[in-house]
């Protein structure tokens, strides 16, 4: 829980950041349609902005998202230790993957500990990977929907 | 001979961007349902001045304006630059249409009933009729009618004006702002666009800002000249 507390506010200025970007590179002329036909500010958020640079917003989540999974210094900190099983509630401790490879890698007993660790990796990668193709899937999707590249 | 009928009245409107004066002292009175046309060198603040009628300027970082303008819809004279004033309820009765058309990324029916959904309106039926009826108005109802909940985007480049302009009307707006609505079309969509305005202007009054001498000619009742800060009137 507190772990993933302190994750969310280390990404959350990549995400505003992100954001505010999708929502800056929408044209002009999108940008003024809804106030001209007479939306508030909130309504022209909502109605028009948002759905529209949509795929720029979630595309940044995802990666957030990766950056979350390969963060190792935080959850060290807050309740990451290296043989925790599977946890039983949200303030239990945890394995952590990135965690779980460095502790192999400088810890290892013998070879079969090391190939763990390597498959660690190699599934913390495997993460990544599906999380970039996942935020590229999104963007060319929902450009084809809302148009704009963002 | 019909008495000639002021439907918006400007008095000492200054138009500054940063420090920079880009309308100065405007004084000027336009009729209703007539079309009247502003002319003049690119960069003199066209835009600008038909964003001063709906207050869209709002928007823009570093913009200023001083002065009045008064605009009759309907129930006497009122100042739209008053601080209570509500600017949504001014910018539907002062539709505008863009020199590029700008449909929202949803189907022709959702566009054109926008402004409406904008207004709180849950009334289906009466939605779809309105839908129909602006449709109709802006000579696009036959091309669409067998379409309506397509992209608005697949239309081609007039017929996403005529759409632009179907939105703008769904409203019954009393003013109509047209910021150079033919430049991005060819010969044949931008004569149906003029042909759409001489119908409208039975209904409202408009202000088109063209670079086109020769359509203006065509299609406006008035004209005025913007160069150097100021709007005067020329010709007809």
């Amino acid at each position: 829980m507190i772990s993933s507390l302190s994750l969310s506010f280390l990404v959350l200025p990549y995400i505003i950041r992100t954001t505010q970007i999708s929502l800056e590179s929408l044209p002009l002329q999108v940008r003024v349609t809804a106030p001209c036909l007479g939306a508030t500010k909130l309504e022209n958020i909502f109605y028009v902005l948002l759905p529209s640079s949509m795929s720029g917003i979630i595309s940044g989540i995802v990666l957030a998202i990766g950056r979350c999974a390969e963060d190792t210094a935080v959850i060290m900190l807050t309740g990451a230790v290296a043989t925790a099983g599977i946890p039983k509630s949200v303030f239990s401790s945890f394995e952590a993957l990135p965690f779980y490879i460095y502790y192999m890698a400088s810890e290892y007993s013998g070879p079969s500990q090391l190939m763990k660790g390597y498959g660690a990796a190699l599934i913390l990668l495997i993460i990544c990977a599906g999380l970039f193709a996942f935020s590229y899937w999104i963007k060319n999707r929902l450009f084809t929907k809302t148009g704009y590249r963002v | 001979m019909m008495e000639k009928q002021i439907n918006i009245r400007i008095k000492n409107l200054w138009f500054y961007y940063y420090d920079r004066v880009i309308l100065e002292n405007l004084h000027i009175e336009i009729e209703k349902n007539v079309i009247t046309s502003i002319v003049g060198p690119s960069g003199q603040g066209k835009s600008t001045f038909l964003m001063t009628l709906n207050r869209l300027w709002e928007s823009m970082d570093g913009a200023r304006v001083k002065g009045n303008v008064e605009i009759n819809f309907g129930k006497g004279f009122e100042n739209i630059y008053h601080k209570n004033y509500p600017v949504p309820l001014l910018r539907r009765q002062v539709g505008m249409v863009f020199q590029v058309p700008n449909p929202l990324p949803m189907s022709i029916a959702k566009n054109v009933a926008f402004p409406l959904k904008l207004m709180g309106e849950k009334d289906k039926a009466k939605v779809s009729q309105k839908v129909e009826e602006a449709l109709k108005r802006s000579f696009l109802w036959e091309e669409v009618k067998d379409r309506l909940f397509e992209d608005a985007r697949k239309l081609s480049g007039g017929q996403q004006q005529r759409l632009c302009i179907a939105r703008a009307l769904v409203l019954e707006p009393r003013v109509l702002l047209l910021d150079e609505p033919t430049s991005s079309l060819d010969e044949t969509s931008a004569r149906v666009i003029e042909q759409l305005l001489m119908e409208l202007k039975t209904r409202c009054t408009i202000i088109l800002v063209s670079h086109y001498m020769d359509q203006v000619k065509r299609v406006a009742d008035k004209r005025l000249v913007l160069s150097d800060r100021q709007l005067k009137q020329q010709g007809k």
